[in-house]
């Protein structure tokens, strides 16, 4: 009984010591904490953002395209991957095949971060069986903006037939 | 002086021995027990900051802070010195203070 005793004032004053530590400390970060949480508080919850694509174009196998945020933020794009639409009629199978072959790195690594609005540069090599049925293609990108959320957009393009090797 | 105040050995050094002073400010203790704690937390925090130092840049890094706020490279080193300094202390004066009790109670015949 005596040896908890101990072990209680012991800790009880050991506390004190790191509760005054923590408010000091904390005094300490207050500032920065209270500015991030209102930059964290402004860029995601009252000012959604949402993203969207202006001027594509098809060069020499590459897509070119410039994202359009509808608010100025700071948006890093973490993730992208191309994919294939291909003709009906295949079984299932040679359709998943032909989709996981789709999804090809990209030659080129985009800029990691955009300010309103910035452009990547994007090839898609294509299997020549794959070229073969293959109807249209596209991206699906996806952005985050905001510790809490992502944006994500996918991105097709109807073509009658693409050529081998994209 | 001031530069080697604003060394960062000599940064870890002082926030450290700063967290001494807050322990011996809280728990009044004697003038010799101060200055062992503000010793003691210089150590500590000497030898323990490199542990919290990462977790705090993650912390700077996530809450991206504008520019001008944003902390200097290795400018989170005497904090993180402080919060070493205090923890240690905390942690080895719990220790000390179960040792110290319970040889005062032997001594008392209890």
């Amino acid at each position: 009984m005596t040896a908890r005793c101990d072990a209680a004032w012991a800790a009880r004053r050991a506390l004190r010591t790191l509760g005054w530590g923590a408010a000091v400390a904390g005094a300490v970060l207050a500032v920065p904490l209270l500015v991030g949480l209102g930059r964290w508080v402004e860029t995601g919850w009252l000012f959604p953002t949402t993203v969207a694509v202006e001027e594509v174009r098809l060069e020499a196998g590459a897509i070119r395209f410039r994202p359009v945020f509808d608010k100025w933020r700071d948006c890093e794009l973490v993730g992208f991957a191309g994919f294939l639409d291909v003709a009906l009629g295949l079984d299932q199978d040679r359709l998943r095949l032909y989709r996981a072959l789709a999804s090809a790195p990209p030659n080129t690594r985009p800029p990691g971060r955009f300010a309103g609005e910035g452009s990547i540069d994007w090839r898609i090599e294509v299997p020549a069986p794959l070229a073969e049925v293959a109807t249209g293609w596209g991206l699906q990108l996806t952005y985050r903006c905001h510790p809490l959320w992502t944006l994500s957009a996918a991105f097709r393009w109807p073509l009658p037939r693409l050529p081998p090797g994209g | 002086m001031w530069d080697w105040l604003t060394h960062s050995r000599a940064e870890l050094l002082v926030a450290g021995g700063l967290g001494g002073l807050i322990r011996w400010i809280t728990l009044r203790e004697s003038l010799a027990n101060g200055l062992l704690s503000i010793a003691s937390g210089a150590i500590f925090a000497s030898y323990l900051a490199p542990f919290a130092r990462p977790a705090l840049a993650w912390l700077f890094t996530w809450l991206d802070l504008p520019d001008g706020m944003t902390p200097s490279d290795g400018s989170e080193f005497g904090l993180a010195g402080f919060i070493m300094g205090i923890a240690g202390l905390s942690v080895s004066g719990f220790v000390l203070d179960v040792l110290k009790a319970r040889r005062q109670r032997l001594r008392d015949g209890k």
